[in-house]
């Protein structure tokens, strides 16, 4: 093996440090870096803030240690250090250009406190601080790239704990509580401002033990749990599947309300992206406009549940669902014949017309008096079961929580029926499916109309979650908040719809300095799934099955010979 | 009895008249083929009778019932399936849910049974599934329903295609060039299987076909078109020997030549003197390419000479568009060497070795539909700046391809098969290529084209350009090319003149086609 890079090495180890740069600039211009810098993943040690930045040089390293040169470990190194190198440099002419003249003019986030952050408080001669910092970080995650799996994965796992637990300090100490064990824990790792370093320590550690654990043990336990016979095995499988439920619905009692309510929004973007999956992910029709039937939900339940001047019958909420799901299945055919012979582009731009359409139609004057114009429909009361009013996001969790599993199954068992089968043929190419005897107006129109039912069942959760609907809570932006996660989790799959949203959804709730910078990181997310993992985070089992094929392929020929 | 029937159906695009004034008559569990020259109308009348076109006149009748101008889902459920001259299956679907689909005529559950789970829906579904497997193993792809379909090789996926059509259970199959792109092993078996479909199955088929070998073996009638018009019709014996026919279609000499006899022997642009071994302008050396995990070059080393046409032939799959991709740069060799003239091409990307003068003419044409003729060749030309030197290529593409100056100022996607290809040539020749790079140019075209197209390759050869020629036709290959190699599963196992390959009884048994 050649110890030393070539051209190419070089060139691809700069390259990718010019690229995770650009990209430490960027967040840093944008303000994430100060923004973040209030959140300590390490009390006193590190900020969120300066992780990202840590981040570029680490991704930097990694990649150019993987980079086409190969070579051996010293070459790697090498790279590493280089591309950490040169992410450092990038920072480093950020500061020096900064401190030099004023870029304020043009960058609001290009503070004097930025530039403080960036060279450790030294200003302008702490330049050779993001320099070393990067080179350091860059041959680091060099040598971890090196490293076989089954030791760098405990120790990836552990610094992600830290992460993780650092950056959600404060959610974590309200959930531990004030007295019994939980707070024993919570004095151990935390202080009250975050996570202290000997807390770090110990939950590296705890992480990295149990990793190496796993790592180790797991042949042995699939194997135990193979040899164990069919009905213990079901057993087990059933002890999983509860503890994952009772765990779920325990859920709310240990997040508290905060924490429900922001599950309660997961949920619905989950049921609403459910919904729209039917449509996009199955039979591959990109609809923009889907927010309009979420509207239609909403304002149904609000015109029949209201108490307020503009509710009409005041029924209860589980006679106002079914009909808001109606009406809003009779809204997905209605805009399904009109873009029926329409593809592609072109659907995507008229479907986003028809949701304009019904925003504006609620907003004009025309419609105030039935609907409230911008006033929106108030006092919608929340449902009750059985004399139990679901009025706190704890109780509204439960709601969402079965909602879902309902809208699983049913979207499962949909996409294994003879029209799933007709769906996916459409989605694959249309001409050829309509040659083989479906009738396209028919399925088309059950896709729109059954995916539009599922937004309708969602706008009527979020119609009393919110007690009232407004339309300004109907944008275009929705659309595009369902569809991410649909792309990021995985066209077509269930699962993925619901990692998705946990994803794109949850955690910007969590992090609510996230809100300015939300849109930024979803586009980053997309162009990153594109690239790197088209697939999705969760794809559905026929794409996994796909991956797992091109193994089978190689020994299918000795299959056939023997 | 005539099971189809077509009474003077006419289809007009624009000014053009695709099919005009057709009458056919197709025999109830007969094997009937349409022939013709490209662009001569047969997969208009294919698209006609399965309802993708709507003709202007005339009238169509399925077992006497008019079907012009239903949709197709209607003619699907009536009973005509169809497959497509380049295969449209659901590739991201399994091969099993690939004839489910084909089933849906003759399932009745509606959706909210299959969300219930009612026990009819399940009996359904079970019983569609036994169905699909049992037609997975009557086109013998045992085993492989749940391998993508774009995962299967090319020949298991025009047999899941019939498959897919057969699930519709039609009385009428029509076939749209089902050898396309097999070599003779495997057109022999794609005969024999459609012969069990009508004895076995009782299905009357409605064949298009290029080879000569199929349209003559199986058909019981031969209806011939050009220029959208009937000039011909009976049985295999009459056709072969009508003056028309053989005029608009087979060509002089093609029908009656025998395979393996050269066109013009010893007139090609070098002297068939392998002792003076010319310059080496390409060098393959030990390559290995992979598709993911697959293993598709297994250290392929070849080299082609300055000034000569060397032909790589093999089975489909045996990875021959995959060494002309990684010669040109689409795909990274993880080993080996590619090198043109001495300089290695792996540190290029694909724009660059085609600036270096390797160009690629792909398979399946690949031309810009959209664009003219003009504009198609203006892009070849992309990468140059040199006024002079496109004026005087485009004067030798127009003298080399008269068609092409012809139609100039048409548009890409309306041109026939035979004159898309010539226009992937000229193309290619734009970008005045010091290597010239064919994948399969005959793919899909009438004899008389197939030999005009071979003319012009050796044409160009004469004028300098080195060529380096993959062809499923092995015979015509082996007629111009100076030396070859034979590719197996991603392995060259034979290399030589053209003349020793010509010869040796394995090419001749597996790739020209003759004993078996």
């Amino acid at each position: 093996m050649p110890m030393r890079m070539d051209r190419q090495g070089w060139w691809n180890a700069v390259r990718k440090g010019l690229i995770w740069g650009g990209v430490a600039v960027f967040v840093a211009m944008v303000g994430m870096v100060e923004t973040f810098a209030e959140r300590q993943v390490i009390i006193g040690v590190v900020s969120f803030g300066m992780t990202l930045l840590a981040l570029a040089g680490v991704a930097a390293g990694f990649q150019a240690a993987r980079g086409p040169a190969g070579g051996g470990r010293v070459s790697a190194l090498l790279g590493g250090a280089v591309a950490g190198a040169v992410v450092g440099a990038a920072v480093a002419g950020l500061l020096l250009v900064g401190s030099v003249l004023n870029l304020r003019t043009m960058f609001v986030s290009a503070s004097p406190r930025l530039f403080s952050l960036l060279s450790a408080g030294q200003g302008l001669h702490g330049w050779y601080l993001p320099l070393l910092a990067g080179t350091a970080l860059g041959m680091i995650a060099a040598g971890a790239s090196t490293l076989a799996a089954r030791l760098r994965r405990p120790i990836l796992t552990g610094l992600m704990s830290v992460l993780t637990v650092g950056v959600f300090q404060e959610l974590l100490q309200i959930m531990l509580g004030g007295e019994g064990v939980g707070a024993v824990i919570r004095d151990v790792l935390f202080e009250s401002e975050g996570l202290l370093p000997r807390g770090a320590l110990i939950l590296f550690l705890v992480a990295w033990a149990s990793s190496s654990l796993w790592i180790w043990r797991r042949a042995a336990v699939h194997v135990w749990v193979a040899r164990r016979p069919a009905s213990q095995q079901r057993g087990l499988r059933l002890l999983t599947l509860g503890i994952g439920v009772s765990a779920l619905l325990l859920l709310p009692h240990l997040a508290g309300p905060f924490l429900s309510q922001v599950l309660v929004l997961v949920g619905l973007f989950a049921l609403l992206g459910l919904g729209l999956n039917i449509v996009v992910g199955f039979a591959g029709l990109l609809d923009l406009g889907y927010v309009a039937f979420f509207a239609m939900g909403a304002y149904t339940v609000g015109l029949l549940t209201s108490t307020g001047e503009h509710g009409i019958f005041h029924f209860s909420f589980w006679t106002a669902v079914p009909i808001a799901m109606v009406v809003s299945l009779i809204g997905g055919v209605l805009l399904g014949i009109p873009v029926l012979r329409i593809r592609g582009d072109y659907l995507a731009i008229a479907t986003m017309g028809f949701g304009e359409i019904i925003r504006l139609l609620v907003l004009s004057d025309f419609l105030r008096p039935w609907l409230g114009g911008s006033q929106g429909i108030l006092a919608i009361p929340k449902p009750t079961i059985v004399g139990l009013e679901l009025s706190g996001p704890e109780q509204l969790f439960y709601l969402t929580l079965v909602l879902c599993g309902l809208v699983v199954f049913v979207a499962s068992r949909l996409r294994d029926s003879r029209l799933g089968r007709a769906w996916m043929a459409v989605r694959e190419d249309e001409d050829v499916a309509e040659a083989m005897g479906i009738n396209l107006v028919n399925v088309k129109l059950l896709a729109f109309g059954l995916g539009a039912s599922f937004g309708g069942l969602s706008g009527a959760i979020f119609a009393v979650m919110v007690g009232s609907v407004f339309p300004h809570s109907f944008q275009l932006l929705i659309s595009i908040k369902v569809l991410s996660p649909i792309i990021v989790g995985g066209m077509g799959s269930l699962p993925g719809v619901l990692v998705g949203s946990l994803a794109l959804v949850g955690l910007p709730e969590l992090l609510r300095e996230f809100a300015d910078f939300r849109f930024l990181v979803y586009g980053a997310a997309l162009v990153a799934m594109m690239q790197l993992r088209p697939e999705g985070l969760w794809p559905e089992p026929v794409r996994k099955r796909e991956l797992h094929e091109s193994e089978q392929d190689a020994a299918e020929p000795e299959k056939v010979l023997a | 009895m005539a099971i189809l029937t077509a009474r003077g159906t006419t289809k007009r695009f624009g000014g053009l008249l695709a099919v005009h004034q057709l009458d056919l008559d197709v025999e109830d569990k007969s094997i009937h083929s349409i022939i013709g020259p490209n662009g001569a109308g047969k997969t208009t009348f294919f698209n006609c009778v399965t309802g993708f076109y709507r003709p202007e006149e005339g009238e169509i009748l399925f077992q006497g019932m008019p079907i012009q101008g239903l949709t197709p889902d209607r003619v699907t459920q009536l009973g005509i399936a169809r497959t497509y001259q380049n295969i449209r299956l659901f590739s991201n679907m399994t091969a099993l849910e690939n004839i489910l689909v084909g089933q849906h005529p003759h399932l009745k559950s509606g959706w909210p049974g299959a969300v219930v789970g009612t026990p009819s829906t399940k009996h359904e579904e079970r019983a569609a599934h036994q169905e699909a497997l049992r037609l997975l193993l009557f086109v013998g792809l045992r085993g492989k329903g749940d391998f993508l379909a774009k995962n299967l090789p090319y020949g298991d996926q025009r047999r899941l295609e019939i498959a897919r059509a057969l699930a519709s259970r039609p009385n009428l199959l029509l076939l749209d060039e089902p050898t396309a792109g097999m070599n003779p092993r495997e057109t022999i078996e794609m005969m024999a299987f459609i012969r069990r479909l009508r004895d076995e199955l009782g299905i009357t088929i409605l064949l298009i076909e290029h080879q000569m070998r199929v349209v003559m073996g199986i058909s019981e009638c031969i209806t011939v078109l050009d220029y959208g018009e009937k000039i011909a019709e009976g049985p295999p014996i009459t056709i072969q020997n009508d003056a028309r026919v053989i005029e608009a279609y087979l060509g002089r000499g093609s029908a009656g030549r025998a395979p393996g006899t050269p066109i013009r022997p010893g007139e090609a642009g070098l002297p068939e003197d392998s002792s003076r071994a010319p310059r080496t302008m390409l060098e393959v050396k030990e390559v290995h390419t992979y598709y993911g995990h697959i293993h598709a070059l297994k250290g392929v080393s070849l080299t082609v000479g300055e000034g000569e046409i060397v032909t790589l032939i093999g089975a489909n799959g045996a990875g021959k568009s995959t060494t002309l991709n990684t010669i040109s740069g689409l795909l990274r060799p993880r080993h080996g060497h590619v090198r043109l003239a001495g300089e290695d091409l792996g540190v290029y990307k694909p724009h660059e070795i085609a600036a270096k003068g390797v160009v690629m003419v792909p398979e399946g044409r690949r031309i810009f539909s959209q664009l003219t003729v003009m504009e198609n060749l203006q892009a070849g030309a992309y990468a140059r700046s040199d006024r002079d030197g496109f004026a005087r290529d485009l004067q030798r593409v127009f003298t080399l391809l008269p068609r092409l100056a012809e139609r100039r100022d048409q548009v890409g996607g309306t041109l026939s098969g035979g004159e898309q290809q010539m226009l992937a040539i000229g193309r290619a020749l734009m970008a005045s290529p010091r290597l010239l790079l064919l994948d399969e140019p005959s793919m899909g075209l009438a004899p008389i084209l197939v030999e005009q197209i071979f003319k012009t390759v050796e044409d160009i050869n004469r004028q300098g350009t080195t060529i380096l020629l993959v062809e499923q036709n092995a015979t015509m290959a082996l007629s111009i090319a100076h030396r070859g190699y034979v590719l197996e599963t991603g392995t060259i196992t034979l290399k030589g003149s053209a003349v020793e390959l010509r010869e040796h009884p394995e090419v001749k048994r597996a790739y020209l086609g003759e004993g078996t």
